[in-house]
């Protein structure tokens, strides 16, 4: 079911899997975050390759933001597994909230324009020509804010790793909105972002013993199946339902996250 | 490459875990006293279990439960030997700063896998 509405709401299984596993099943947050970021790095893996090849993503783009990320979830892991386990619930239950509140009041810009690209993205060589096959724009786009970008996914890294949830939520918005590149070129590069990022984590949660088989392994093949059944129905169904419905189990996962860690719904 | 290590981690996955679910494989920790322990923090898990941490579960392979690593480090690799691919193209077509970029990504993965990152 995760895997279906993952896909129909265009978010990562992540973010899903962990408010709502950790919240009304039994397991450890320990192991709810391990399976998360397996989770999402399987379900990137699965697009990323189909995205590279179709030249929506941009490797250019993506590697020296990921990196970052990437070094920053390592850190995020470690705090996310040396915290008491209430802490780290009671944040997640105010990210999710933050989450939620990003879903609902960030527009989306398809198409950015009338930006300069910054000198690091100059001498990166951000940018590239995208053509969109829906509205039939060739557009020649090109990177601003860099060093904001780079401190954005510095964030989203140490909380992708800090809370296993994965890093598609807050990769669109910081790539569109912040950094100006065209909506669908940010989609498909976040989604091989997020495999870098999620990948140095998952290791630490590997290693640490943070996987457990009985719940990591059914659900990466659930939500796998999930995935593409989710893609079959994406045609036939309202996006702005499946939106409110993904908001309304956001809400309640981080509220009984919020209450779970603060001691008040055990 | 992903599409293949992704398809072989996934297989192997299914394949090992019917191994462990099916008892076809013992496991390390019998299913029915699983419920007593996922409950736990993972230190105090590792603690009751007596299970190792890190690779320590390639010790262990002939066990139900531990098998299932298997897929798992596959799938949890695939990434890592992509960017060795990656390195490989920029220096031979000789972008050097990107070249240093994805092998400097290669040396973040490869201490986050050995466990030297995140210990």
């Amino acid at each position: 079911m995760l895997g279906i509405v993952a896909v129909l709401a265009g978010v990562g299984g992540g973010v899903l899997f962990v408010p709502i596993v950790s919240g009304f099943f039994p397991f450890h947050l320990d192991f709810v975050r391990g399976a998360g970021l397996l989770l999402a790095l399987c379900g990137a893996l699965s697009a990323g390759p189909a995205l590279l090849s179709g030249g929506m993503a941009s490797l250019r783009l993506a590697l020296p933001f990921a990196l970052v990320g990437s070094i920053t979830s390592i850190f995020g892991a470690m705090i996310g597994l040396a915290l008491p386990a209430d802490v780290v619930q009671t944040a997640l239950g105010a990210t999710i909230f933050a989450i939620v509140i990003l879903m609902l009041r960030a527009k989306r810009s398809e198409f950015p324009e009338g930006h300069l690209p910054d000198r690091i993205a100059v001498s990166l060589g951000l940018g590239g020509r995208f053509h969109d096959p829906a509205s039939g724009r060739t557009v020649d786009w090109k990177v601003h804010r860099s060093m904001a970008g780079f401190f954005t996914f510095a964030g989203i890294g140490l909380l992708a790793g800090m809370f296993g949830l994965g890093a598609g939520w807050a990769n669109v918005p910081a790539l569109n909105l912040l950094m100006g590149v065209p909506l669908k070129v940010s989609v498909a590069t976040s989604s091989f972002m997020l495999s870098i990022i999620d990948t140095s984590a998952a290791w630490v949660y590997l290693n640490r013993g943070a996987v457990l088989p009985m719940l990591t392994v059914p659900s990466i093949i659930g939500v796998m199946l999930g995935a593409r059944i989710g893609a079959r129905l994406l045609r036939v169904t309202r996006a702005a339902t499946i939106r409110r419905m993904v908001i309304g189990l956001l809400l309640l996962a981080g509220a009984r996250a919020l209450l779970k860690g603060l001691g008040i719904w055990a | 490459m992903a599409r293949l290590g992704r398809k072989l981690g996934l297989v192997l996955l299914i394949l090992t875990f019917a191994l462990y679910v099916l008892r076809i494989v013992e496991p390390h920790i019998p299913l029915e006293s699983l419920p007593q322990y996922w409950t736990l923090p993972v230190d105090q898990y590792l603690a009751a279990t007596g299970l190792p941490s890190g690779w320590g579960w390639i010790a262990h392979i002939h066990r139900g439960d531990m098998l299932n690593f298997a897929g798992v480090a596959i799938l949890a690799s695939i990434t890592l030997i992509c960017f060795v691919r990656l390195a490989c193209g920029y220096l031979r077509t000789g972008d050097l700063l990107f070249a240093a970029l994805a092998i400097t990504e290669i040396c973040v993965l490869a201490l986050a896998a050995i466990g030297v990152a995140g210990h």
